[in-house]
């Protein structure tokens, strides 16, 4: 089963220290809501993850040192939706999500079979198909949101990570959004993914991380992480506790800090 | 349109337009006369027309057209810009300088390959100092930026060059090259610009997948196993061989490289890889097409290829940025 064990994760950029000392193991099937305020270092951890800046401290998948893997190994095995939303050119949706493949095929091949394949998959799972045709820039923000996770998806990687990727879409795709990546983790995959919307993370995610400064402020299940005590202190807002079908729900209603 | 179709029909087209060009000339030669000379059995004169003055003519304009349609789509694709072209690395520029200064000092009135020498040797300086400036990790922004200043830089030292030009005619004759032009190139000029075009070429067409996944971004590129330092390398040697040697043969020859992927991008769904082979090709065509029409319109006054690829080449980059303003209102 897929693991990944991250220890003792340093990140500097531009001279200052913006995850400080980082570590958790996780496993596949989790879903893992990373949370914390603006600035707290949540994507730069993602990106440290993903090999795109350079870190100190040790991450391992399968016991297999991430920064010893070759690019294209670490993209078969680790795929990412970043929080940017920007497409530069009008490519078809078929066109996006077949670029997931691109780890997989050697150069100066074409897609073969499986493929196809894949991205057919890739494209039901995400709900994308019906749009296959259409040119990416044209999309609603959440339809796109939906085709850039169906290009992840393409990727048929083991571990997937994803930063806000409810950001800025409407209560129905967010939800919407966050059923995929829970169906994901379901199927023995390992999801992680920053969130600013703590009923959601609290309901869907099977764990979380609260990251405050750089640092881990919490681990665990979401009533041992989402306590008043942690929002006071992390967050510096008093927020309103519910349950909802046995999921816990919260508020924000005043800014204390 | 199928994007066989669309391969199909620009060979087709610039094998029609090389055909034309080889047809066409002072010299007046009919079809079969120019038939026959070109394959070395009609008479004398005709032959020497056909292989020695129109043949490399035509070769090179294919060659220069393709480096310039090519290097334009990359560099797009690499900058994510649509407004990129071959120029915003300074490399023709320097390449430029280095022929400037072959005139300049008279090299070029010594032996003739002096002048592509030389330019070819601005442009490898050029790229020196382009890596050098840009630093190793460099982000697209920085290296438009060195890009920006070498070309800057590049075409004040031509002006200096220009400014203290021994005599009028040496001026004249900088001036002059500078428009860029494909007029009296030997087959020299074929042999020696083609080795480094092709070489640069085949490193421009082997980024076609890495450009495809930089327009979702560089990270997520480098997400899916594209080394965004390996790309700009290749972006920056290819482009630097190709269009280097390319200016060194022809001068400076505009608009091409910025003109023609915008044409062809919505005929591939934007697609950058296969806007590669097809901007190739059309810049081929459209350098094909212009050096026919610099000779028909003004025959036996040698308008200047770059110049009529500048007048046409403007008033529809205008008419380009008024459709996209339009588009976005």
């Amino acid at each position: 089963m897929t693991s990944l064990s991250v220890e003792n994760l340093h990140v500097s950029l531009g001279g200052r220290e913006i995850v400080q000392g980082v570590s958790f193991a996780a496993k596949g099937g989790e879903f893992i809501g990373l949370i914390g305020p603006n600035g707290s270092g949540k994507t730069t951890l993602l990106r440290a993850l993903l090999g795109l800046i350079p870190s100190t401290g040790s991450i391992s998948l399968n016991n297999v040192d991430l920064r010893t893997m070759a690019a294209k190994q670490r993209a078969l095995n680790m795929s990412y939706v970043a929080q940017e939303r920007d497409a530069t050119w009008p490519l078809s949706v078929e066109t996006v999500v077949s670029l997931g493949r691109t780890p997989h095929i050697a150069p100066m091949q074409q897609l073969k079979a499986v493929d196809r394949d894949a991205v057919e998959a890739a494209m039901r799972e995400a709900d994308v198909a019906d749009m296959r045709e259409r040119p990416i820039t044209e999309l609603s923000g959440g339809e796109r949101s939906r085709v850039l996770i169906a290009r992840a998806l393409a990727q048929a990687s083991s571990v997937m990570l994803a930063d806000e990727p409810t950001s800025a879409l409407d209560p129905a795709h967010q939800i919407r959004v966050t059923e995929i990546f829970s169906g994901l983790a379901a199927n023995g995959r390992l999801v992680l993914m920053t969130c600013h919307d703590l009923s959601l993370a609290a309901r869907f995610c099977t764990r979380l991380l609260l990251l405050s400064n750089g640092r881990l402020e919490a681990d665990g299940p979401a009533r041992q992480v989402l306590t008043a005590e942690n929002l006071q202190r992390v967050y510096g807002v008093q927020a309103f506790f519910g349950e909802d079908e046995d999921k816990l729900v919260v508020v924000p209603r005043s800014a204390t800090g | 349109m199928k994007f066989g179709l669309l391969v199909g029909l620009l060979v087709g087209l610039v094998g029609v337009l090389f055909c034309v060009s080889l047809g066409v000339g002072p010299a007046g030669l009919d079809p079969v006369t120019a038939f026959l000379g070109l394959i070395g059995i009609g008479n004398r004169a005709a032959e020497l027309v056909m292989q020695e003055i129109r043949l490399p003519r035509a070769m090179l304009a294919i060659l220069v057209g393709a480096t310039l349609g090519l290097s334009g789509a990359v560099l797009q694709g690499y900058l994510r810009n649509p407004l990129a072209d071959p120029g915003v690395l300074g490399i023709g520029a320097s390449a430029s300088l280095g022929a400037v200064l072959a005139i300049y000092t008279g090299l070029a009135a010594l032996f003739p390959l002096a002048l592509p020498l030389a330019a070819i040797g601005g442009a490898l300086i050029a790229v020196s100092a382009l890596l050098l400036l840009a630093g190793r990790h460099a982000t697209p922004l920085m290296l438009i930026l060195a890009g920006i200043a070498i070309s800057s830089l590049a075409t004040a030292f031509t002006s200096l060059a220009l400014n203290l030009s021994p005599n009028p005619f040496a001026a004249l004759e900088i001036v002059f090259w500078m428009l860029g032009s494909l007029t009296d190139r030997s087959m020299l000029h074929v042999w020696l610009s083609a080795p480094f075009i092709v070489l640069g070429c085949v490193l421009l067409f082997s980024l076609g997948r890495s450009l495809d996944a930089l327009s979702l971004g560089p990270d997520v590129a480098a997400s899916m196993g594209i080394r965004p330092d390996r790309v700009r390398l290749v972006a920056v040697l290819g482009t630097t061989s190709a269009v280097g040697a390319a200016t060194a043969v022809s001068g400076t020859i505009g608009f091409v490289g910025l003109v023609v992927p915008h044409l062809l991008r919505p005929l591939v769904g934007s697609q950058p890889s296969r806007l590669l082979p097809v901007s190739a090709l059309g810049g081929a065509a459209a350098v094909q097409a212009a050096d026919i029409a610099v000779r028909v319109i003004a025959p036996g006054r040698d308008l200047k290829l770059g110049v009529l690829t500048a007048i046409v080449g403007a008033p529809f980059f205008l008419w380009l940025i008024l459709e996209q303003r339009r588009r976005l209102v």
